[in-house]
């Protein structure tokens, strides 16, 4: 089990019908039955998809007995973001700065 | 696919599910590009964002040996760590080695990386490869990440992050 938070962002964003929710939570809080409706699942599985989320902190619940909407937490797919978009960022840029510094190697040569 | 055959452009590309490859040609010959991976005071010349200082506390080229590079801020704060172990070095052919990266409290899980070097006509090609530890960091990390943005779109993302801090 994934104990780091950004494994278990990571792996609650593994599934495609769980990516499918947080992108319908973009467009404001829905119910458990609003979010379960376009998907070809039963109630409880996607209860269970949400636990999952809820444990990465992806959405939080409402506390009304009733309704429970649920809302997305964008905090750690920022995480997320930084890691990949750091990654690439990363490279690209020490790249272009190699390509520089093996010209002054070379020339030392 | 789109594999550069000059140098100036790094290709990204998901080789497998939990496999990203990575590859960039260099005007220089190879031996001159595997040193400056193998040579600590090579390395902090060139890796990493031109406004950080890099620093490298443990840089033990050789199968079993240690590395630990660290970026800090033009003010002096640590910004990230990568470490891990190098497995296999044949010279100006290959390294191999582990990794984790360490940033803003966060620790990534350990890949296995890999540099393999080749030269032909004056250019070298280094092809990077990253072997996460499962299918899920991977498609998470990258494939949504750098190429298709978790399906959400991190415009919108952004847009979201900025409401909401």
């Amino acid at each position: 089990m994934a104990s780091d938070s950004l494994s278990l962002t990571f792996s609650a964003l593994s599934d495609p019908t769980r990516r499918a929710i947080l992108a319908r939570l973009l467009d404001g809080a829905a119910s458990v039955k609003e979010l379960a409706a376009p998907f070809a699942i039963s109630g409880p599985a996607v209860s269970k998809h949400l636990r999952v989320l809820e444990r990465a902190g992806l959405i939080t619940r409402g506390r009304e007995a009733q309704w429970r909407p649920c809302e997305l937490d964008a905090s750690p797919l920022k995480e997320v973001a930084r890691y990949a978009d750091g990654f690439r960022a990363h490279w690209d840029t020490s790249f272009d700065r190699l390509d520089e510094y093996l010209e002054t190697l070379k020339d030392k040569d | 696919m789109p594999v550069p055959t000059a140098p100036g452009t790094t290709d990204y590309e998901m080789t497998s599910d939990a496999d990203l490859q990575y590859t960039r040609v260099f005007a220089a010959p190879r031996q001159l590009v595997f040193d400056a991976w193998a040579k600590d005071e090579h390395v902090v010349n060139w890796m990493g964002m031109r406004e950080q200082t890099m620093k490298v506390p443990q840089h033990d080229f050789r199968v079993g040996g240690h590395y630990r590079w660290e970026w800090y801020t033009a003010e002096g704060e640590h910004q990230v760590t990568v470490r891990g172990e190098f497995l296999e070095i044949v010279p100006n052919e290959l390294i191999r080695n582990t990794e984790i990266m360490e940033f803003g409290g966060m620790v990534t899980p350990e890949t296995q990386c890999g540099l393999h070097f080749t030269e032909s006509n004056g250019l070298t090609t280094v092809v990077a490869t990253v072997h996460f530890p499962d299918p899920e960091t991977a498609s998470a990390a990258m494939q949504s990440g750098m190429q298709t943005g978790i399906d959400i779109g991190f415009d919108r993302l952004d847009d979201l992050l900025a409401a909401q801090s």
